[in-house]
């Protein structure tokens, strides 16, 4: 064979995919069996630094390219993950027709020079749609690329995605070329003689690679010659093709003191440079590829893939917590939480109309625990999976705040059985799992799992649970104390509970209460952190922002409890201060990261910076009309003598 | 008298300390988004370090800065928190807390004067018994026949860094034959060759000179340069030379018949042990660029005796008063290079035994309010079902 060959060999793999694949027979499929999504779901891949079920690899993927975890295809099937990643790898035929490329501004693609007519703003494209600006597509992504990402406009942010994710599904589309490849064994006796005069497989190839390599050594020098460029020939041409179908490291190496994970290339390079030989599992591709038509077929050979991969994994000891990561995914445990939160507040609206309704009020509370209880198995599953404590990215501090502050207001509820807390929980439980699941996109997009690698400074349980639990703890209270301020103030405003003051009078004792242990919680986390600081750089307190902001919270919390003792503020002030101290929480949980300084920064996340805005906003919005209804509400009646009497006189505690 | 009380009321009261508290909240959101422009060192220093604060708002706003605030803060806590609240069961937690946050103050004053931080850098291999500071500078002459044992004469960070435009300063020694004058401190310039194109903000010498720079956002990347004349005492000569961070060679000069070199560097510290750099590594997640651990293994030399330590993420090696931790890891050419944060705090431990204390007197104040919070609606639950 010539030099020339792998060039050919590559061009013909993209010139497949790009032209339609020319070659392709089926343009239906029978349905993916139960046991062959579940089989697959559960096939072990090194992604990010970690090894994951392949479900959690489509499960991401998916949510990336479309925004959401399911579709329907133009034949009317309805896909979860593991059967679009399927699809991706045995029907890329049928994978390039579904609408799953979610383009939020069509001026995106007007700008490549696709057709967007009659098209919403933000709508979803198939592959098929998009290829033909892909070329464009991709040049564009290149020059935004080498634009600093703290840089980058929304267009062209938007623009990368974008262009990663048809390149991304290019990948997916062309994993198992290698297991279609057919390598011609060319004019060499030896490679005749060994592998057959039909084109030869990759698992062939590499299956007799011992083989091969003893006949070579065997011939006389002129021979060995000839015959030794026929096989370095045919390991380029093995090479071009499996460089395309690198998608994903499913090959766990035979030296468990080797952590990387190969893809097809590398296990091929390995096999060639005289390790391993990955024939068994490459062979267990083919079989699947070759059965793909026939569902029974490739049901038999995924197991037998499925059965030697696992093992293979579980020999590293790297497999026991897949099953479990499977099923967590599966249980969708945050979105049954959001159900039933939801379920919850209906409940609460009907028992506002039937307020003497036991049944209702039994009906919140049972929703809300449900609710509280699905956050709380999810988390303590994704502890379990991740071997950390609960919180150790921003996306799990959502979920742990939502939990806080759902248990804290269940117990508040269960002191005094009043209803205000109770009301509370499917509220901020359903916001909580609405932000989550907003962030959790942004995850996808960013990072594509929401259980990353930690840097190496973070790489420590000890300080994670106590430093980071005990300051997100803090933030919840400072949260729930800002909601039941808000609460306070917007229910004054609008006349809830006219004339009720022991309604308000409870309300204010909460949030009280709340900010109480709020600000125990906050300074014990802070100086937490400047403890692991001091103990991981030598320094307890940097002014970096995010050690700033869990500042501000304290101060803030000092402040009203100041306030208070002092005799400066009573209900309206403290529900004031209560609910800018959200403020400041938000701040310092989300802001400072954005900042793009100090050691916290995670760089620009789109829409975080326009979401805090708007609370910012709404929040000042709220405590601006307090006080004009406040001063509305003094001008009509004289000021109170126990105001006066408080404001004079200090107590000295 | 009536005075002095009426002046503790008022340091003590309240009021002062929500103010304080609103005045430091204000330093610290303004302080935090100055750093996006002008970095963390200027941050610290205009917000932090300063006794009053001009705020660009619509209309400029004058705050106390970080160092008024605090320290009318400290009398506030001490007036307030130990002198005029009233003794009793129920203000026990509240005084536990003040005397937290007031070790927490103290650790921060004894920091903030009384330590000495930089870093250490080697190469495996190399061994050294000083470190750098990152920020501070000094100039220092030595008599540059000696090659061993060298004795140097240092000028400190006071009396360079105020040293800006036309600012100079003559300092003299009698064990040396010369006087030296430093002037035109730059915190962060180039040495460049002078052209017709630029500016100096220099003499020129020897065709080069200094151009002034921005400071750069991590304080510790300026570039540090000044003007240096040596003056010999029995002759009168002179030589003027530019001193900068990453010059080649010192500035030399002949007096008294020796050949002296000077040369302009951030300040050196010693340390009562050696550190030899033995091996560093940096391990990475399989498959991506995430960085897992930095590893150093070094052998502490002290007194002939040698121990081999490990430093690592989150456990650096305490020793002598010093603790060094790990903080920087490079390749280059095939040479692996560690650098070491190195601190010296006799406040090192104090934060947490304030965390203790703090948290130990909110919990007292907290939970006998939670419990009697929790005894009365009981109470009232349990008289609505009697009724």
């Amino acid at each position: 064979m010539k030099p020339t060959t792998t060039f050919w060999l590559r061009l013909l793999s993209a010139l497949t995919l790009l032209a339609g694949f020319a070659a392709a027979q089926a343009q239906t499929r029978a349905p993916w069996t139960e046991r062959t999504l579940e089989l697959f779901a559960a096939l072990p891949v090194q992604e990010g630094g970690r090894i994951k079920p392949l479900d959690t690899f489509a499960q991401f993927r998916l949510l990336r390219f479309n925004g959401k975890r399911s579709f329907e295809t133009p034949a009317g099937e309805k896909l979860g993950p593991t059967a679009f990643l399927l699809d991706c790898f045995f029907f890329p035929e049928l994978a390039r027709d579904y609408r799953v490329f979610l383009v939020r501004d069509s001026a995106l693609l007007e700008a490549v020079g696709v057709r967007v007519a009659e098209r919403k703003k933000s709508d979803r494209y198939s592959y098929d749609e998009l290829a033909p600006g892909r070329d464009k597509l991709m040049g564009e992504g290149e020059r935004v690329r080498l634009i600093d990402e703290k840089k980058r406009s929304t267009f062209d942010t938007q623009l990368f995605a974008l262009a990663t994710n048809v390149h991304d599904f290019e990948g997916l589309a062309m994993a198992l070329e290698f297991a279609r490849a057919e390598l011609p064994t060319g004019d060499s006796q030896l490679l005749k003689d060994v592998l057959g005069s039909e084109p030869a497989t990759a698992a062939l190839v590499v299956g007799r690679l011992p083989e091969l390599i003893q006949r070579l050594d065997a011939l006389e020098p002129a021979e060995r010659a000839r015959a030794a460029a026929a096989v370095q020939s045919l390991h380029q041409d093995l090479q071009g093709v499996a460089r395309d179908s690198s998608a994903l490291a499913v090959f766990p190496p035979e030296d468990p003191g080797i952590e990387e994970w190969r893809y097809v290339d590398g296990a091929i390079d390995d096999a060639f440079a005289g390790g391993a030989l990955p024939a068994e599992l490459l062979a267990g591709w083919e079989a699947l590829e070759h059965a793909r038509t026939d569902p029974a077929a490739f049901e038999t050979a995924l197991g037998k893939l499925s059965a030697r991969t696992v093992a293979q994994a579980e020999r590293r000891g790297e497999y026991a917590k897949i099953p479990l990561e499977v099923r967590f995914y599966q249980g969708d445990y945050f979105t049954r939480a959001l159900v039933f939160f939801l379920l919850g507040f209906l409940v609460l609206c009907g028992s506002w109309l039937a307020p003497q309704s036991r049944w209702l009020v039994r009906g919140v509370w049972g929703a809300s625990a449900l609710g509280t209880l699905f956050v709380v198995v999810g988390v303590t599953l994704r502890c379990i999976i991740r071997a950390r404590p609960p919180v150790s990215t921003l996306y799990e501090t959502i979920l742990f705040i939502t939990a806080v502050c759902a248990i804290v207001l269940l117990v508040i509820e269960w002191i005094q059985r009043q209803g205000i807390a109770l009301s509370l929980v499917p509220v901020l439980g359903a916001a909580g799992m609405f932000l989550a699941m907003k962030y959790e996109l942004k995850e996808a997009t960013l990072a594509g799992d929401t259980m990353p690698s930690l840097v190496a400074v973070l790489d420590t349980n000890f300080w994670l649970a106590t430093h980071v639990t005990t300051v997100t703890m803090g933030y919840a209270a400072g949260l729930l104390a800002a909601v039941l301020g808000n609460l306070w103030l917007i229910g004054k405003m609008v006349g809830l509970k006219k004339g009720d003051k022991e309604f308000y009078r409870t309300v204010s004792r909460m949030t009280y209460g709340v900010v109480c242990f709020g600000l125990l919680l906050s300074v014990v986390g802070t100086i937490l952190g400047g403890i692991w600081a001091n103990y991981s750089w030598g320094r307890f307190w940097g002014w970096d922002p995010k050690e700033n902001g869990a500042l501000l919270i304290c101060l803030a919390e000092l402040f009203i409890l100041h306030a208070r003792m002092g005799g400066y503020v009573r209900e309206h002030g403290l529900a004031v201060l209560a609910a800018m101290n959200g403020l400041a929480v938000a701040f310092s949980w989300w802001h400072v990261n954005n900042l793009g300084v100090g050691l916290h920064s995670y760089g620009k996340t789109e829409g975080v910076i326009m979401a805090l805005y708007t609370y910012y906003g709404i929040g000042l919005l709220v405590v601006v009309g307090s006080l004009l209804w406040r001063l509305g509400a003094q001008s009509k009646e004289a000021p109170s003598a126990d105001v006066a009497r408080l404001r004079r006189s200090e107590p000295s505690a | 008298m009536k005075l002095v009380r009426g002046v503790i009321e008022v340091l003590g009261s309240f009021g002062l300390a929500c103010a304080l508290l609103l005045n430091l909240f204000l330093l610290t959101l303004f302080g935090t988004l100055y750093q996006v422009e002008g970095g963390l060192f200027e941050a610290q220093k205009r917000y932090f370090e300063s006794w009053y604060v001009v705020q660009s708002t619509p209309v400029p706003l004058i705050l106390p800065g970080g160092v008024t605030c605090m320290g009318l803060l400290a009398i506030n806590l001490f007036l307030g928190g130990f002198v005029r609240i009233r003794k009793s069961a129920a203000t026990v937690g509240v005084i536990v807390v003040h005397v937290g946050i007031a070790l927490m103050l103290a650790a921060g004053f004894v920091k903030q004067f009384h330590s000495e931080d930089g870093h250490l850098t080697l190469a495996e291999g190399q061994s050294s018994d000083e470190f750098t500071s990152y920020f501070l500078w000094e100039v220092a002459v030595w008599d540059a026949s000696q090659t061993a044992n060298v004795e140097e004469y240092l000028i400190p960070n006071e009396h360079i860094v105020d040293l800006h435009g036309n600012g100079k300063r003559t300092f003299s020694n009698p064990a040396l034959p010369f006087d030296l004058e430093l002037s035109g401190f730059l915190r962060n310039c180039d040495a460049l060759p002078k052209g017709p194109m630029w500016q100096a903000d220099s003499p020129v010498v020897d065709g080069y000179a200094l151009k002034a720079l921005d400071d750069e956002l991590e304080a510790e990347q300026n570039r540090a340069g000044l003007t240096l004349t040596f003056r010999d005492r029995a002759s009168g000569a002179t030589r003027t030379d530019l001193l900068w961070l990453f010059e080649q060679h010192p500035a030399t000069f002949e007096a008294g018949g020796k050949t002296w070199a000077a040369s302009l560097r951030h300040v050196r510290y010693s340390m009562p042990f050696a550190v030899r750099l033995e091996d560093v590594r940096k391990e990475d997640y399989p498959g991506i660029s995430t960085v897992r651990s930095y590893e150093s293994d070094i052998t502490q030399v002290e007194g002939g005796a040698e121990k081999r330590v490990r430093i690592q993420m989150n456990e650096p090696l305490r020793a002598g008063g010093l603790a060094l931790f790990q903080s920087g890891y490079q390749a280059f050419r095939g040479t692996e290079v560690s650098t070491f944060s190195v601190v010296r705090n006799p406040s090192d431990h104090w934060p947490l035994y304030s965390c203790i204390v703090i948290g130990c007197g909110l919990l007292l104040i907290f939970l006998p309010r939670l419990y009697r919070f929790v005894r009365a609606q009981n109470k009232k639950h349990a008289a609505a079902a009697v009724t």
